[in-house]
C-alpha cells in the first residue's frame, strides 16, 4: 500500500475552534462552493465530518436566503 | 423526547427579504411593521438591516431585495403564526426562520463581506488555463456556454444600476 503523504489537509473550522458555521457568513461559504454552485466534498476541502455537516446545512440556508446561488446559471 | 413547558423560550434567527422594487418609504414602513409584529411575542436580542442588495437569483422577477436579520427568543408555537403571516405578504419575497446553533454568537456583517464577486469567475478560468498549460493539456477550459458573456453583462448592469440609483436618490432628495 502506498503511504499517505506527510502533509495532511486539516479542517479549517477545527483550526479556528469554530463551534458553528453561520449561514450569513457568505465569504466563508463561497470558499466551499464550486463554479456550478455545488457543495465541495470533504475529500477536497479537508473538513472534519462534524464541520462539513454544519457547513452543508449553512450553505443550504444561504441558498434559500438568496445569498448564494443554487445553480451558477441562475445567477445570471 | 419530553415536551417543553410553554414558557420555555428558545433562541431563533430570522431573515426576510422585502422586494427591491418597493419605494424607500414603503420599505421603511414594512420593516417597522414586521419588527412590531415580531416584538409582540418575541424578545429581540439583536437586529440588523443590510439594506438593498443584489439577490443570487431572481425571486418573483425581482433582482434586488432589502434584507432584515434578527436574533430573538420566543416560543415555537407562536412562531408558526408569524411564519404564516410572512408567507402571505407579497411584499416579503423570501423569509427564513431557523433555530440558532449551539453556542451561537451574533456577528455583524459589513456589506463587503456579503457582496457577490461576479468578476471572480474570470480569474478562476484564467487560473485553470494556466494550470492546464503547465500540465500540457492545452489551453482550453470547458465552461458552460454563454456564462462568461452573461457575467460580463451582469457586471455592466450592476455598474449601470448604481448610477441610476444615485440619480433617483438625487431626484427624490429634491422633492
Amino acid at each position: 500500500m502506498v503511504k499517505k503523504s506527510a502533509s495532511r489537509i486539516l479542517c479549517k473550522f477545527c483550526a479556528a475552534h469554530a463551534e458553528f458555521v453561520d449561514f450569513k457568513n457568505v465569504k466563508v461559504l463561497r470558499r466551499y462552493i464550486n463554479l456550478d454552485g455545488k457543495i465541495q466534498p470533504r475529500r477536497y476541502s479537508g473538513n472534519c465530518v462534524k464541520h462539513q455537516r454544519m457547513l452543508a446545512s449553512a450553505i443550504k440556508k444561504a441558498r434559500i436566503a438568496a445569498l448564494v446561488p443554487f445553480v451558477r446559471d441562475a445567477v445570471l | 423526547m419530553t415536551a417543553k413547558s410553554p414558557d420555555l423560550a428558545s433562541s431563533y434567527e430570522i431573515l426576510f427579504i422585502l422586494a427591491g422594487s418597493l419605494r424607500d418609504s414603503e420599505t421603511k414602513k414594512e420593516l417597522e411593521k414586521w419588527e412590531d409584529e415580531l416584538s409582540k411575542f418575541a424578545k429581540i436580542l439583536k437586529k440588523a438591516n443590510w439594506g438593498r442588495r443584489e439577490l443570487a437569483y431572481k425571486i418573483t422577477g425581482e433582482t434586488t431585495g432589502t434584507y432584515f436579520v434578527a436574533h430573538f427568543e420566543a416560543n415555537g408555537a407562536q412562531i408558526a403564526e408569524f411564519d404564516n403571516s410572512l408567507r402571505l405578504d407579497p411584499k416579503v419575497i423570501r423569509h427564513l426562520i431557523a433555530k440558532t446553533p449551539k453556542n451561537y454568537e451574533w456577528v455583524e456583517y459589513s456589506g463587503e463581506d456579503l457582496e457577490h464577486d461576479f468578476t471572480k469567475l474570470e480569474s478562476v478560468i484564467a487560473a485553470k488555463e494556466e494550470k492546464n498549460a503547465k500540465k500540457g493539456f492545452g489551453k482550453k477550459v470547458f465552461v458552460r456556454k454563454g456564462i462568461v458573456k452573461k457575467v460580463e453583462r451582469r457586471v455592466e448592469k450592476k455598474a449601470d444600476s448604481g448610477v441610476i440609483n444615485k440619480k433617483l436618490d438625487d431626484i427624490l432628495a429634491d422633492l
